[in-house]
């Protein structure tokens, strides 16, 4: 079997139309809407949002299981924690096909796009879990935290539930690719800031434009879910609650945040 | 606790929405695009596609042999907003059919387009048309912008 693999290479079933993402970009700025993901406002967010993140699930499932099959010197805790995070993501995917079913959407409905499976691209265990736990599953406590609330507002337990449900699971990914991230570095100062610059620059490619926000700075807007209309947040937040219960510094959140803030500047 | 596995036990707002059903029009395209396709017809194609994609139709036309393919079947669409993406098959009696779109728009893990065709796995991505059923006169959601 074939180690890291490009970011090209990804199977899917026939009813799963897979495209780079600046595929989808041109499509979401040819339609004068924001590039990068799908936001309040618009017709179809909930469903769309869901369906990145069913889809995200699977790039995270086939993850998880490539780290522990390129790697296969790394340590035995490692593979088996590896092991155990490819566990739980098929148990996250099932989940969201699930959700989006129950929002009127289906696994398919939208094009998946490969730029999680594109955070993949690196040969370092350490900076493979730094990007991976760390970076993307990061971004998903964030992503998570904000839709849990948005279930809550709603009044619906379906959604707040599940979704935390995933959140817990996510929570000890990220503790787990900071532990690995520091003991495969143990030792080596400049593998370990390798791997935290790998992280950063998965971390400033979600940092969405401007997209994203503190939960305090999020402007609200209204938001259409069948016949009902909340006010909800325009951007994406960042949860600091969630990132401190993940094991991220104070530091490390404020520079997250200095990072979104700063991308709103270009 | 309601039982999970059964939407209409569910104590949320219901429906959250509604199935979204593809517009016709757009899937005759799609159908009307994928003959041109395999009848070779490449003035005709030319003319409907979208200046910037103009050379990754002409990779895309040169991937599939002449006068191979005699049907087609759309085997899945998904939509950004109002913009769709078809992956469809090309059938024919002496050929392997030929599967567009797929994985196949960029070569080796870099950065590509659909001028990297990998003719040897019959793949190729149809996106480039992007379904630009306005110039067909069959109105979809996608031309009232």
């Amino acid at each position: 079997m074939q180690k890291m693999i490009a970011v090209d290479r990804l199977a899917r079933p026939d009813e799963i139309i897979l495209v780079p993402v600046e595929r989808i970009r041109e499509a979401r700025i040819d339609q004068g809407i924001p590039p990068n993901n799908v936001m309040p406002l618009e017709e179809d967010f909930l469903k769309g949002r869901l369906h990145g993140i069913a889809t995200g699930e699977m790039q995270a499932m086939e993850a998880a299981g490539r780290t522990l099959f390129d790697f296969p010197d790394a340590p035995w805790e490692f593979q088996l924690d590896m092991a155990r995070q490819v566990w739980d993501e098929s148990r996250h995917a099932e989940i969201f096909s699930k959700l989006l079913e129950y929002v009127g959407s289906y696994l398919g409905e939208f094009p998946e796009s490969e730029i999680l499976w594109s955070c993949t691209q690196v040969d370092d265990p350490a900076c493979r879990v730094a990007g991976i736990n760390r970076g993307l599953e990061g971004l998903a406590c964030d992503v998570f935290e904000q839709i849990i609330r948005m279930g809550q507002k709603m009044g619906d337990p379906f959604i707040e539930r599940a979704v935390d449900y995933v959140l817990a699971d996510e929570i000890t990914h990220v503790r787990m690719g900071s532990k690995w991230m520091r003991k495969l570095t143990e030792g080596e100062p400049e593998r370990l800031e390798r791997a935290q610059q790998f992280q950063d620059n998965i971390d400033a490619l979600f940092n969405f434009d401007g997209f994203r926000t503190s939960r305090e700075d999020a402007p609200q807007v209204p938001l259409m879910l069948g016949d009902r209309q909340m006010d909800f947040d325009a951007t994406l937040t960042i949860s600091r609650e969630t990132r401190l219960l993940t094991g991220f510094s104070d530091e490390e959140i404020d520079r997250l945040m200095k990072a979104a803030a700063r991308s709103s500047a270009y | 606790m309601p039982d999970l596995g059964n939407r209409a036990s569910a104590i949320g707002p219901q429906p959250i929405a509604e199935r979204f059903i593809v517009p016709h029009a757009m899937l005759a395209a799609a159908g009307h695009i994928l003959q041109l396709l395999a009848s070779d017809r490449r003035a005709e194609l030319e003319a409907l596609v979208i200046p910037r994609a103009a050379a990754e139709l002409r990779g895309l036309i040169d991937a599939i042999a002449s006068g191979a393919y005699q049907r087609h079947k759309i085997i899945a669409h998904a939509k950004v907003n109002h913009h769709y993406y078809v992956k469809a098959r090309l059938f024919g009696e002496s050929a392997a059919p030929f599967t567009l779109p797929a994985p196949a728009g960029r070569a080796r893990g870099a950065l590509g387009h659909l001028g990297s065709v990998q003719s040897c796995e019959r793949t190729h991505r149809l996106d480039a048309l992007k379904m630009n059923a306005c110039r067909f006169g069959t109105e979809t959601a996608s031309c009232k912008r």
